[in-house]
């Protein structure tokens, strides 16, 4: 029988204060150490992975039938791949650096974040793009402060300045990630007495160039909601000049099935505006009234049910792709004198056009085509004020193209590896359950298609910077009293 | 010796039920503060074998 004595029960007591003491210390060190990694009170924080092994922070790639797991990394098989990016709380930029190969015959590789969900828009970002590597190795260039870089056939500029300051014909200019502000005018333009309704249905979103002289910029919009889906849907109209964003207005869903929408701008100058319809596919725009008699979709036009048959387009697109997820609308679409036969839906089927511009024939509607030009439905309202983007369709050998300007750094290389890194704001971007959408686009890349070589996904790397502690409270007590 | 191990898995345990309530709280109150980093499962699992051992 052991006998306790008051010392040793006075010892045994400090000995469980100690270690009271202790293992509640280490409690609060590790409640403390979490609580650090959820504030980031520096405002700085960055994630990192092998894109096989996602995490928390950063999520694998998907969709899977676009992707393979392999030793070196993640291989993508189509266009395009996504992952998600969850920061532990609000940040202001993301930095997103991929490690990655491409050996296959595709010049280009960006990076895009998802800045608005109606319309599924992506601020793309380059990653790669080999036509300009290449070509910066055997054509004269010369870089600006600012970063951007010049690449001439011949020289005959020493700064990125004395170019823009006197630019050759447009001509022989492409651009890849970067503005040019050039001076765009029709010569033989002469408005309307009245205006003209254009009777075609289009579906979801879409963005035109239009032309003013002397008028009012004015368009009414009449549209119908499928209400397919139980979501709102609100739709957006915006309106760009050159210098950007110029008018915006947004109308609510009101349960209607039928809506419209009007603008009027009046006192512009003589130019194209660029008007943006942003809206969800339960949209079906069904007249468009205006004055203007320009008339060019940007990009991609989705001719919805309920079009006349036999529709016929044009377009200044380098290469055509047509898609569907309508059984009843596959067909073969006529682009010039080759044909798309599109005989599979959910799936892109691509041609590239011959002399531009070309025409597109549709022998049925619901049908998705899409290209690196503007289509319109006459061959006099084929307006595209923009220059040629340095992509896989341009043809540099033709020796039409004699200036390159960019923004695009290049990739970084190393042990056969690529390293390249997008900027972007996170104050724009859509957010959903915490996480940003970010999008890896290879163009032409389909899956299920054999091609030479492969695109392998390395690692991922997000470094986000945002407000730090100390600037927050700083800003807490600089507000003004009551808000 | 053993009554100081006894003691020091008793105190564990208190420190370990603590957390357990406290990380589920805080994740509830701040998704992702701790699941972000620390799988709970292991912790219950730890938590569960000190019960044990604090019994016999």
């Amino acid at each position: 029988m052991k006998i306790y004595t008051r010392k040793s029960i006075r010892r045994q007591s400090l000995n469980i204060l100690k270690i009271r003491i202790i293992l509640w210390l280490i409690l609060a060190i590790i409640i403390g150490w979490f609580s650090y990694f959820k504030v980031v009170p520096t405002g700085r924080i960055s994630y990192e992975i092998a894109a096989d092994q996602p995490n928390y922070f950063i999520g694998k790639l998907t969709p899977e039938d676009r992707v393979a797991v392999g030793q070196t990394g993640v291989t993508v098989k189509g266009d395009p791949v996504y992952f998600s990016v969850r920061p532990p709380r609000r940040f202001t930029r993301a930095k997103v650096t991929v490690k990655f190969k491409n050996t296959t015959d595709l010049p280009v590789v960006e990076l895009g974040l998802l800045n608005g969900k109606v319309a599924w828009n992506y601020e793309l970002k380059p990653l790669q793009n080999k036509i300009i590597d290449q070509l910066s190795l055997v054509w004269p260039t010369v870089s600006s402060e600012t970063g951007a870089r010049l690449i001439e056939r011949e020289k005959k500029y020493n700064t990125v300045e004395q170019f823009l300051n006197n630019l050759p014909p447009k001509s022989e200019i492409a651009l890849y990630n970067y503005i040019l502000k050039t001076e765009f005018k029709l010569a033989d333009y002469k408005p309307q007495p009245e205006s003209r309704a254009i009777n075609y249905n289009w579906r979801g979103a879409y963005q035109f160039y239009t032309y003013i002289k002397n008028e009012a910029l004015a368009y009414v919009f009449d549209f119908a909601d499928l209400n397919l889906n139980q979501d709102s849907d609100p739709v957006e109209i915006k309106v760009y000049s050159q210098d950007g964003l110029i008018y915006e207005k947004r109308i609510a869903d009101d349960a209607a099935s039928e809506r419209q929408v009007s603008l009027k701008i009046t006192d512009l100058p003589e130019g194209a505006y660029r008007i943006s319809f942003i809206a969800n596919d339960d949209i079906i725009t069904k007249k468009i009234t205006s004055p203007q008699s320009q008339f060019a979709l940007i990009n991609k036009v989705w001719l919805a049910q309920g079009n006349a048959k036999n529709l016929v387009l044009r377009t200044n697109s380098r290469a055509v792709s047509a898609q569907t997820i309508n059984p009843a609308s596959l067909s073969q679409v006529k682009v010039g004198g080759g044909a798309i036969n599109l005989n599979e839906t959910h799936k892109q089927f691509s041609a590239l056009t011959g002399n531009q511009p070309e025409t597109i024939e549709l022998a049925k509607d619901d049908i998705i085509i899409s290209g690196d030009g503007v289509f319109a439905l006459a061959a006099d309202s084929l307006l595209d004020p923009r220059l040629p983007n340095v992509d896989r369709n341009l043809e540099i050998s033709q020796g039409k193209i004699n200036y390159i300007l960019t923004g695009y750094q290049g990739a970084k290389s190393a042990d056969g590896w690529q390293t390249a890194a997008a900027d972007f704001d996170l104050t724009k971007a859509y957010q959903e359950n915490g996480k940003y959408q970010f999008l890896l686009s290879l163009p032409g890349r389909q899956a299920g298609e054999l091609t030479g070589g492969e695109v392998v996904i390395k690692e991922i790397k997000v470094e986000l910077t945002g407000t730090s502690l100390p600037e927050k409270i700083k800003k807490y007590f600089k507000r003004p009293y009551g808000n | 010796m053993g009554i100081n191990f006894k003691i020091f898995f008793q105190e564990l345990f208190y420190v370990l039920t603590a957390a357990l309530v406290l990380f589920v709280c805080l994740e509830i109150i701040w998704p992702g503060l701790i699941l972000a980093y620390f799988n709970l499962n292991y912790l219950l699992l730890v938590w569960l074998f000190n019960g044990i051992i604090v019994l016999i």
